[in-house]
């Protein structure tokens, strides 16, 4: 029914009367929707409501069937339910309040600083592998930890690797009596390394793809205390996986990577992350003479090119000995273990020998034989000068 | 890597991986050798691990346990407690406790407090 208009003179009819009661009241079926304003005016607006109370000036409020306020405009400001549908791209950035946007409102897409060294996998200064002992480093900084009878075979593989990558690592887990403890992980050392994780929210997400189901899993040793994310549902796809804990006051332990566990796989790690709050954030790679940086803090080798290192003097008497500074190309986090790899190639002294090995540098020394050009070189490939530091 | 301990046995030999040259064997007690300073003297702070394979790799480990603290502490408590440091701060014949703290000052010396692996 629809209301009828009234003309002066006219008697108002009990219908009418009632459907404006019923209008108010909000009976089922009853009242007229508010046609739309129309206007044609430049200066006055289509619909103005003002409620003239100073107090609290309550203009506007609209509820949905539920009684659930949709929309308030009060002295309060201006108030909207949920969900707020807003068009694409019309929030202006400016119209955010200063620093505003806390961690756990990030999508992953928002890059943020990785803690990790290597998460890319990109960086094998030990070789290509295959690696299979437990606590022997394979990848820069990633480290085989195995449990039980379980065995782990690490590559490198730069073929199956996810999205924008270089390189991945190919792990071929054969299960064994492991009940889950077996992984490629990388230690982080709080308490002589990396004192800024201690106590923070720290996520890690990690891309691993798998064939196999119910195998692999990021995970968190947080002072001892594991934490998982799901396992890998074994689609054969790269998936994200991600971890957030917070990190233990003063963590003598903290280690992240993937563990394996229940049945045999091959299963394929890249593009690490580890950010410090509650959201995973997806892996941007550094450039690389940045990534090679952070690696060089744990590893390195001097010499890699076939004959480059030559530590030499002259003498006029043999039976002397020579010595030689031979400084890192980057400072180690602890003290390194130092290696002379392979035979060097000698004149008129003997082979070099090690001598003490600081964060920075590392003396070499040798026994001259013979007057003359005494000199060491270091050779072809594998024959050169190694500097490890694990903290 | 490097010529690194991976077993350390009674007799006071250490069973060994060289993992660039796919070498392994065991190095006799008395084929772990301090390392030597300047003055041609020995240094408690270095252990020299020459591969038993005899390719010519030698790795000089700090106490603190360079490349693997774990193993890299226990070598030196292992040699210190069982023969004494080469210092003289410690004998052979002292408690193996005497040893052991001497190695875990000289860990904190090289590389800080928290880098003590051993329990």
């Amino acid at each position: 029914m629809s209301f009828v208009r009234i003309n002066p003179g006219d008697l108002i009819q009990a219908v009418n009367v009632n459907q404006i009661i019923d209008a108010l009241t909000g009976a089922v079926g009853k009242g007229v929707a508010m046609a739309m304003t129309a206007l044609n005016d430049q200066t006055n607006y289509a619909l103005t409501v003002q409620n003239q109370d100073a107090t609290n000036s309550r203009a506007l409020l609209v509820l949905n069937s539920a009684g659930t306020m949709m929309e308030r405009i009060d002295a309060t400001g201006i108030s909207f339910g949920t969900p707020l549908n807003l068009a694409n791209n019309s929030v202006q950035g400016a119209a955010l309040v200063d620093a505003g946007v806390p961690n756990a409102k990030l999508g992953p897409d928002v890059a943020r600083a990785n803690l990790l060294t290597n998460g890319g996998f990109e960086i094998w200064q030990r070789g290509n592998g295959p690696f299979t002992t437990s606590s022997v480093f394979t990848a820069d900084r990633w480290q085989i930890g195995l449990d039980g009878t379980d065995t782990l075979n690490v590559q490198r593989d730069a073929v199956n690797i996810d999205v924008s990558s270089g390189n991945a690592a190919v792990v071929a887990y054969v299960h064994g009596s492991g009940t889950g403890g077996t992984g490629l992980y990388q230690p982080l050392q709080p308490n002589t390394d990396l004192w800024g994780l201690r106590g923070r929210p720290l996520t890690f997400s990690v891309r691993v793809r798998a064939s196999t189901a119910n195998v692999a899993r990021a995970f968190v040793n947080n002072n001892g205390t594991l934490a998982y994310s799901s396992y890998h549902t074994g689609d054969g796809t790269y998936q994200t996986l991600s971890v957030t804990v917070t990190a233990a006051a003063l963590p003598t332990t903290f280690n992240v990577g993937v563990s394996f566990n229940n049945t045999n796989a091959t299963v394929y790690i890249d593009n690490a992350n580890l950010v410090v709050g509650s959201q995973p954030a997806n892996y941007v790679p550094l450039h690389p003479a940045d990534d090679l940086a952070r690696c060089l803090r744990y590893y390195e080798i001097l010499g890699e090119s076939g004959s480059s290192i030559i530590l030499a003097q002259a003498n006029s008497i043999g039976g002397s000995p020579m010595r030689h500074t031979v400084y890192y190309k980057a400072r180690k986090a602890v003290a390194p273990t130092v290696t002379k790899n392979g035979t060097w190639t000698v004149s008129n002294c003997g082979q070099p020998g090690v001598g003490s090995a600081g964060v920075d540098s590392v003396w070499m020394a040798g026994v001259v034989t013979a007057p003359g050009d005494a000199y060491m070189n270091s050779g072809n490939s594998g024959v050169n000068i190694s500097v490890e530091a694990n903290p | 890597m490097s010529v690194r301990p991976i077993t350390h046995n009674a007799d006071g030999s250490i069973d060994v991986v060289y993992d660039e040259g796919g070498h392994n064997g065991t190095i006799p007690a008395a084929e772990i050798v301090w390392g030597t300073k300047l003055d041609g003297s020995h240094d408690h702070n270095f252990i020299m691990l020459n591969c038993p394979d005899g390719c010519g790799a030698s790795s000089l480990w700090p106490v603190g346990g360079g490349a693997d603290a774990v193993n890299g502490q226990q070598m030196f408590v292992n040699k210190t407690t069982s023969e004494g440091c080469t210092c003289g701060q410690v004998e052979a014949t002292d408690a193996d406790a005497i040893g052991e703290s001497h190695v875990r000052l000289n860990v904190n010396r090289m590389d800080g407090p928290g880098r003590w692996q051993l329990g």
